[in-house]
């Protein structure tokens, strides 16, 4: 590397670490996500049925 | 009668893909192509760049930063601008899929502005004898990191996510006036910083040898980008949907 080899390394090593940081970190986010999101939703649906039933149990007796 | 017939093609696939379960589709069909073709040209590039390329008749080796220090420079400018411009649309029409855009580009963008300073300073000593300078090019260019550190902290300020966007998206859509000042800083100011030797409006002052895999690499940074701003996209996305039945799909 003609002399620069203390600096031409640091610098493709140091780009090579942080893309894959930033590769890692958006997947890890976009899963976290998704569990966030299908754990809203479950309880939405566990509330809803929770009123059907309430509101069934009401008119029925 | 022709145009009116675009605009309505154009706007169509406008609302549709401000529809989150078709956007979020959309990204997952197309981000592994992305993904796939950064890998290719980046691998090409970085053989390009420390390889196949000559050593700079002044630079020597020392050149062989350029390779890493200009895409990681283009990107951080590319992705405030586009980071402003979403939040712009966010602001001016109540698109929520603008903001989740806008909140993405965020800590990509500030990941590059740091590749950006960090592979500046390792080029900086053995060239100009010096890790750091406030010249106009680098102080501007720490200004977008702090820019874009400030709009993520500024985000996380508040609970209210609807909130977060709309205050984070005004400061995103003022700081965009820095990314010209950092372009031209090289004109307007005596900077240690050398000027533009790609993007001139006669022909790019650098030899085909090293043009080629700079270019390369720029397109392989770009579409790594995109790759990883469809991927948090699709995270913001799932944050913002409210009842949405189409996540039980995924």
């Amino acid at each position: 590397m003609g002399g620069y080899a203390l600096y031409v390394w640091p610098s493709y090593g140091l780009t090579a670490l942080v893309m894959l940081l930033t590769w890692w970190a958006a997947r890890r986010r976009r899963a976290s996500a998704l569990r966030i999101a299908k754990a809203r939703l479950a309880s939405s649906e566990k509330a809803r049925q929770a009123r059907a039933e309430r509101r069934a149990a009401e008119t029925g007796t | 009668m022709a145009k009116a017939k675009k605009l309505n093609w154009f706007m169509r696939w406008f609302y549709q893909m401000a529809s989150f379960p078709h956007f979020y589709r959309w990204a997952g069909r197309y981000a592994p192509w992305l993904g796939a073709v950064a890998l290719l040209l980046i691998g090409w590039g970085t053989w390009g760049g420390l390889v196949s390329s000559p050593p700079d008749y002044q630079m020597g080796d020392g050149v062989r930063i350029m390779f890493v220090h200009v895409p990681s420079a283009w990107l951080s400018m590319m992705a405030y601008t586009l980071m402003a411009v979403a939040a712009g649309i966010g602001l001016i029409w109540r698109i929520k899929l603008a903001y989740a855009v806008a909140a993405s580009c965020a800590p990509i963008g500030a990941a590059f502005t740091f590749l950006t300073l960090a592979s500046g300073s390792l080029w900086g000593k053995p060239m100009w004898g010096t890790w750091w300078e406030w010249d106009a090019r680098m102080t501007s260019e720490l200004l977008l990191l702090f820019l874009f550190l400030g709009y993520m902290g500024l985000r996380n300020s508040f609970t209210e996510r609807d909130q977060a966007d709309r205050v984070s998206g005004m400061l995103a859509v003022v700081g965009v006036v820095n990314v010209p000042i950092i372009h031209f800083s090289v004109e307007w100011w005596n900077t240690l910083h050398q000027p533009a030797s790609v993007t001139r409006l006669d022909q790019p002052a650098i030899d085909p040898s090293m043009l080629v895999p700079l270019l390369v690499m720029t397109l392989g940074f770009t579409c790594f980008f995109a790759w990883a701003l469809l991927t948090r996209t699709q995270g913001e996305i799932l944050l913002r949907a409210r009842q949405a039945r189409w996540v039980d799909e995924l």
